[in-house]
């Protein structure tokens, strides 16, 4: 009797690995495309960069003939500006984008045309502009970094004193919010503005203060406040003077509340009733529902932009790995398999993708996840223990 | 009777040691003026340097300067042990719990003993509880972990009689090992509270 419910646990689980659905709907079948030689020297680097990137896509086969293929695509470049020709084969139609003085920022400006391609060709919207932020030791302290989706631009963002940790990125890319530790005791909340440069104090206190991430509008920010003893979920409006809208309290231990892109509610996990579990929260009646059931526990839920499946870390086989389900637990994959930990997943806006990586012997490895055939695809690694990552 | 019990303790006063005044000047020592203004200077610069530093920490607005960086400095920025905890100030005194566990059992309490014997000598100082776990698990599971394992700590001190005003506590979760490895000899070293004092 004692281990009854962990046999139910177990079958419920197995039943419902049994059958896997296809949860996104993006076409599934690979584009054929022929890419032409590029002989000039001028704007070499950028069609490398575009090249390299629609290569490490299960969506694309890269075709070395023209015959038979869905697309074809030249490059060229006419001054300062980068020239990109998408031909569909199949109504003749071609599409022109043009960068211009595209060679003072070769990596994002391969990215943007990198995107413009992957969404003429597939009809979906393109992730290569994507940036991530993730934290990791520097010297000793902790700091705050900045990488595109490639990881071929790294830039450290600050020089704090005290260790700065998980690290959250807008939806419009334009924000990171990051929990600083002060000196003695207590954590700062702050925001880096991207575009301006500054980074200024949202919230400080005696408590460990962690960001969940920003809500949909990207106004304000989800963060729990904890002191030991209650955890107190807050909405801050930085863009209204750092009002402070006291959302959820529990004597439970409450992490990362997340968007849910639907704005009357928001999601984090918590062990309210036991293992940590994903519960919703109604910001208007403030109750709160548990919609997951995974016997392990579970954590980091990140939410598709629809806001009808999301992701989260649990345990399977001894390891972290990543699941995807629906709200209502209908539509269940078990992504990723094996001994690989698995951290912070992030559902790209594209639906397709989700972001993660992996730590293995002080070094990390930020892969993609194709959903549809559950292909890894390694973007990039990094010679140290990554941190916290966020993307958008 | 009574002559032998005079006689004794006539006895006893008689081979007692002199009682030694000690010089003033080895009580305390007495600085010149100019010793006094140095050592005054210092503590006063040590007392704005601390202040700066918390202030800069959490100055309301600061302008970054990005700095770009290769995979090679970020390897040459990684120390083999530089996750381990080795700041100055930490008492050799620490706790340590069970697995997910934030009680404490006999040992903890014989140490947080020992620690408030510590603070009520010193009556001037404050202490920052530092709560730590293992690696398993997630972070911020793990940091609120930390947290309660420093808040158990600090009401036991309290308990004690320590003003509560004199105890901060922190989580670093499992950010900040003692020991780096796995295997449960690794583990429960790394879940601890550490007490750093801070004045």
């Amino acid at each position: 009797m004692k281990y009854l419910k962990y046999l139910i646990f177990f079958v419920a689980f197995l039943s419902i690995t049994a059958f896997k659905i296809q949860i996104t709907n993006p076409n599934l079948r690979p584009f054929r495309l022929y890419i032409e030689n590029f002989n000039a020297a001028e704007g070499k680097n950028v069609y490398s960069y575009v090249v390299s990137n629609l290569k490490l896509l299960p969506n694309f086969e890269l075709s070395s003939s023209k015959d038979g293929v869905d697309f074809e695509l030249s490059m060229g470049v006419e001054g300062d500006t980068f020239n990109a020709f998408v031909t569909n084969i199949k109504n003749g139609e071609t599409y022109t984008f043009k960068l211009k003085h595209y060679n003072t920022d070769v990596v994002s400006n391969a990215n943007l045309l990198s995107d413009k391609i992957y969404e003429k060709i597939t009809q979906t919207k393109g992730f290569f502009t994507t940036n991530i932020v993730f934290s990791m030791n520097w010297k000793g302290i902790r700091q705050i970094f900045l990488t595109d989706i490639t990881g071929k631009a790294f830039k450290k963002l600050t020089n704090n004193k005290g260790d700065s940790i998980a690290p959250k990125i807008s939806h419009n890319r334009r924000y990171v919010v990051y929990t600083q530790y002060l000196t003695g005791a207590g954590t700062a909340l702050r925001l880096i503005d991207l575009e301006t440069l500054e980074d200024k104090l949202l919230y400080s206190s005696k408590e460990i203060n962690l960001a969940g991430g920003f809500e949909k509008d990207d106004k304000s920010v989800l963060f729990v406040a904890f002191d030991g003893k209650v955890s107190k979920v807050y909405e801050l409006f930085f863009t209204d003077n750092n009002k402070k809208n006291e959302l959820y309290r529990t004597r439970a231990r409450v992490v990362t509340p997340v968007t849910t892109f639907d704005n009357g509610k928001i999601a984090f996990v918590s062990d309210e009733y036991g293992s940590p579990q994903v519960f919703l929260l109604n910001k208007s009646d403030k109750k709160i529902t548990k919609i997951s059931q995974n016997p392990a526990y579970i954590t980091s839920p990140s939410f598709t932009i629809h806001g009808t499946h999301y992701a989260y870390i649990g345990q399977s086989n001894g390891s972290r790995n990543i699941f995807i389900t629906s709200l209502d637990g209908a539509d269940f994959v078990v992504l990723t398999h094996g001994s690989k930990n698995y951290e912070d997943p992030i559902w790209l806006s594209n639906e397709r993708f989700i972001l993660t990586y992996t730590i293995k012997d002080n070094a990390s490895k930020v892969i993609l996840i194709d959903i549809p055939t559950q292909q890894n695809i390694q973007l990039f690694s990094v010679p140290a223990k990554i941190n916290y990552m966020s993307a958008n | 009777m009574r002559m032998l019990f005079f006689a004794v303790i006539l006895f006893i006063a008689a081979c007692a040691k002199p009682a030694i005044e000690v010089p003033k000047t080895q009580q305390e020592p007495v600085l010149n003026g100019k010793e006094e203004a140095t050592l005054k200077e210092t503590l006063e610069s040590k007392k704005k340097a601390y202040e700066k530093s918390y202030l800069e920490e959490l100055q309301g607005l600061k302008k970054l300067s990005p700095e770009d960086i290769s995979p090679d400095m970020i390897a040459k920025a990684q120390h083999s042990d530089s996750d381990v905890v080795t700041e100055n100030g930490v008492l050799a005194k620490m706790i340590h719990f069970d697995f997910d566990s934030y009680e404490l059992n006999a040992e903890a309490k014989q140490v947080l003993e020992e620690v408030a014997k510590y603070l009520n000598e010193y009556k001037t100082l404050r202490i920052v509880i530092e709560g730590h776990c293992d690696e398993r698990g997630t972070r911020e599971y793990n940091l609120v972990l930390g947290m309660k394992r420093a808040e158990v700590a600090k009401k036991y001190l309290s308990d004690l009689g320590i003003d509560e005003k004199r105890l901060d506590i922190v989580s670093f979760g499992k950010d900040k090992p003692l020991v780096v490895g796995t295997g449960e000899e690794v583990w429960s070293k790394n879940r601890r509270d550490q007490f750093r004092r801070i004045q």
